[in-house]
């Protein structure tokens, strides 16, 4: 059954100057558990596509329905965000610590926004950060970490509220190769124990190799 | 409450975090808040009901009379204040509580010698009736008020103040002993609790002795050189107490065959303040400290207002993560009004420090201004600004509803605006 389903969306972008279409007749169905890849070249819409499956944007046309829900224009903010906070993870590959928070904070993050109380929040967000290997920097500020350890975090804060689905932009595009490696571990862990579904933006031919299915974009439109 | 201590928690991080802007916020906070504070002192002092002046809510004053030939060719017109007759003639009336006149001091509160065979002190004295001691509620140490016999009997029966009876014999024990004034002698035979010198100037001076003691001048049969209050028995008696002398002042005017007298007046209190001759525009004078209270507020508030647009901005992404993660509008807007709010508090504390900094160091300045200059130096009258007008409910309950105010127009628009954008704008603002 599928847990994502995209039917015909378009996404054009309006400035005053020019139009873009970045996305045209786009039609995805993404299957509970698995692992997709989607590659293409600089500028052909993956990250607005994943934007738009996220709800952190929304299509010209087009519908989305995610776990059988429609999501439309009359979701409230209010439902909009509960989903956000439940069914969805991201982790972005500029990583979006927020700055003035210590590790464990941003990690409890969404908890805060589910209203679990702030010593099992704190539980929680140690149990995660330990399962990304990052127990022994549970209080120092993004700004004094590198960025395979951010992106950790990021990871940490994805999955803290064990969302069925987990979002991904370029999570290795800022990290040396290594760093890169032990990334992919955790969200192949993440994608075979915990059956979580992830769907992953990525220039990497070999990373891609290693999902389960990859979806090819060219100027908008998916190409095979 | 528990997000509230998280909101807070949150709040105070960023304040450490940036401490120029929130020093440089809080600062501009506490400056107009004190500002407007000290305008809402003044306003306290001038308005509210403080000792000795509890009445000040149903009390009327009259302090001019003018009187016109009832011979239409005639210009001849005289305004003066009023005198004792018409204290006694409102003393009849039904719904008046109780009602004094005291001398009038037209130059301010003007210093005369006072002595002992030891010593002599300058003193602020005031020539009253019996009356004056139930309009106001003095309170006393020792000894007892005059009354009507000692009016009539002229016995030079005086009441002093605390510490004008500490300056003349260094003690508060002073019943029956004799000071002179003017070269007359004078037996204490009270002892009231010092009045602040920013009080009324009806009710400021460090001794009292009844007016028949001195030459007064009823210049005619309703002018003379009195100011008149007036306690209504209620609040709601003060119309039918002006009603009464209306009426009264009506009939008077019919049996007089040469004048007409018409009374400036009776004003309610608050009323009288906004005076001048025959202008009483009371709505036009509030009108201006409305203005006032409104530059001091909204001026602040405009800055206050551009600082918090321009630090939305830089933490748009923040807004972004947030809903990303699960928060609503509602939920961010909040927070960002508890964060608004704690530094806007600071601002008040820091705020309500600088104002009694400027209370404190300028009390001279502001009895100055609440006497129309009319005064000299207060040195020597106790003209420290007391508890009940500093630290109040009224005072510290204005200061937070200006702290609420501040907060909401300075933080709500540039927030608001910042959570109209769509996520994917806020976690990368364009530049
Ligand atoms: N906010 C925006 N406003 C206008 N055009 C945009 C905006 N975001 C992306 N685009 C345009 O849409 C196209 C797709 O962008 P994007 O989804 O970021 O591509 P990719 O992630 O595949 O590199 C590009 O041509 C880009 O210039
Ligand atoms: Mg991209």
């Amino acid at each position: 059954m599928a847990i994502i389903k995209l039917t015909g969306i378009d996404k054009i972008y309006r400035t005053k100057e020019i139009e873009t279409q970045a996305l045209e007749n786009v039609n995805l169905e993404v299957e509970k558990g698995e692992f997709l890849s989607i590659m293409g070249p600089s500028g052909c819409g993956k990250s607005t596509l994943l934007n738009i499956i996220g709800l952190l944007d929304t299509p010209t046309n087009g519908s989305i329905e995610i776990n059988s829900k429609l999501i439309d224009a009359k979701m409230s903010d209010k439902a909009l965000a509960k989903f956000r906070n439940e069914t969805l993870g991201f982790v972005f590959q500029s990583f979006h610590l927020i700055p003035s928070l210590n590790v464990i904070d941003n990690v409890l993050l969404p908890l805060i926004y589910r209203g679990t109380s702030h010593k099992e929040s704190v539980e929680r967000a140690k149990a995660v950060l330990e399962r990304v290997g990052l127990s022994h920097r549970l209080h120092h500020m993004p700004s004094q970490l590198s960025g395979g350890q951010c992106q950790r975090v990021a990871i940490a804060r994805a999955i803290i509220g064990q969302p069925e689905i987990i979002l991904t932009d370029e999570p290795t595009g800022n990290l040396d190769s290594k760093m890169g490696a032990e990334v992919m571990d955790i969200l192949h862990e993440l994608n075979q124990k915990d059956g979580c579904t992830i769907v992953m933006v990525t220039h990497n031919e070999e990373q891609a190799r290693q999902t389960s299915r990859i979806a090819r974009f060219f100027d908008g439109r998916q190409v095979c | 409450m528990n997000k509230i201590t998280l909101y807070l928690k949150q709040a105070w991080m960023m304040i450490r975090q940036n401490k120029l802007f929130s020093s440089i916020y809080i600062t501009g906070t506490g400056l107009s808040i004190a500002l407007t504070m000290t305008l809402f002192v003044i306003l306290y002092i001038k308005f509210a009901p403080l000792y000795p002046e509890y009445k000040r809510d149903r009390t009327l004053i009259i302090d001019s009379v003018e009187k016109t030939e009832k011979d239409s060719t005639s210009n001849n017109y005289w305004q003066s204040t009023p005198n004792f007759s018409l204290v006694s003639m409102i003393c009849q009336l039904p719904s008046v509580d109780a009602v004094t006149g005291v001398k009038a001091d037209y130059w301010g509160l003007s210093r005369i010698e006072a002595s002992t065979l030891h010593t002599s002190t300058p003193i602020v004295l005031k020539h009253t009736d019996a009356g004056y001691w139930k309009v106001y509620d003095f309170e006393f140490i020792d000894g007892r008020p005059y009354n009507d016999s000692d009016i009539q009997s002229k016995s030079k029966n005086v009441v002093v103040s605390q510490s004008c009876a500490k300056r003349l014999f260094m003690t508060e024990d002073v019943i029956n002993k004799t000071i002179e004034i003017s070269g007359s002698e004078y037996e204490i035979i009270g002892v009231v609790k010092d009045v602040a010198a920013v009080m009324d100037n009806k009710t400021v001076a460090d001794v009292w002795a009844p007016f028949s003691t001195t030459e007064y001048t009823d210049i005619d049969d309703l002018l003379g050189d009195c100011e008149i209050a007036i306690t209504a028995k209620s609040d709601n008696e003060i119309d039918a107490v002006k009603a009464e002398i209306a009426e009264m002042m009506h009939k008077y005017n019919q049996h007089d065959k040469l004048f007409n007298y018409q009374l400036l007046g009776p004003d309610t209190y608050w009323a009288s303040q906004f005076r001048f001759g025959k202008i009483l525009n009371e709505k036009d004078e509030l009108l201006k400290y409305g203005y006032i209270l409104f530059a001091l507020l909204i001026i602040p508030a405009l800055n206050l207002s551009g600082m918090i647009s321009s630090r939305m901005n830089k933490r748009l992404p923040e807004l972004g993560i947030r809903k990303t993660y699960g928060a609503t509008n509602r939920q961010l807007l909040s927070q960002i009004l508890w964060e608004n709010f704690l530094l806007t508090i600071f601002g008040g504390f820091v705020g309500i420090i600088i104002c009694y900094a400027i209370l404190l160091c300028g009390s001279s300045w502001i009895t100055n201004i609440l006497h129309n200059g009319f005064i000299e130096s207060t040195q020597l009258l106790s003209d420290n600004l007391s508890i009940e007008m500093l630290f109040n409910w009224w005072v510290f309950a204005a200061v937070l509803a200006i702290c609420f105010i501040l907060n909401i127009i300075s933080a709500l628009i540039p927030a608001s605006i910042s959570l109209r954008q769509t996520i994917i704008n806020s976690l990368n603002p364009k530049q």
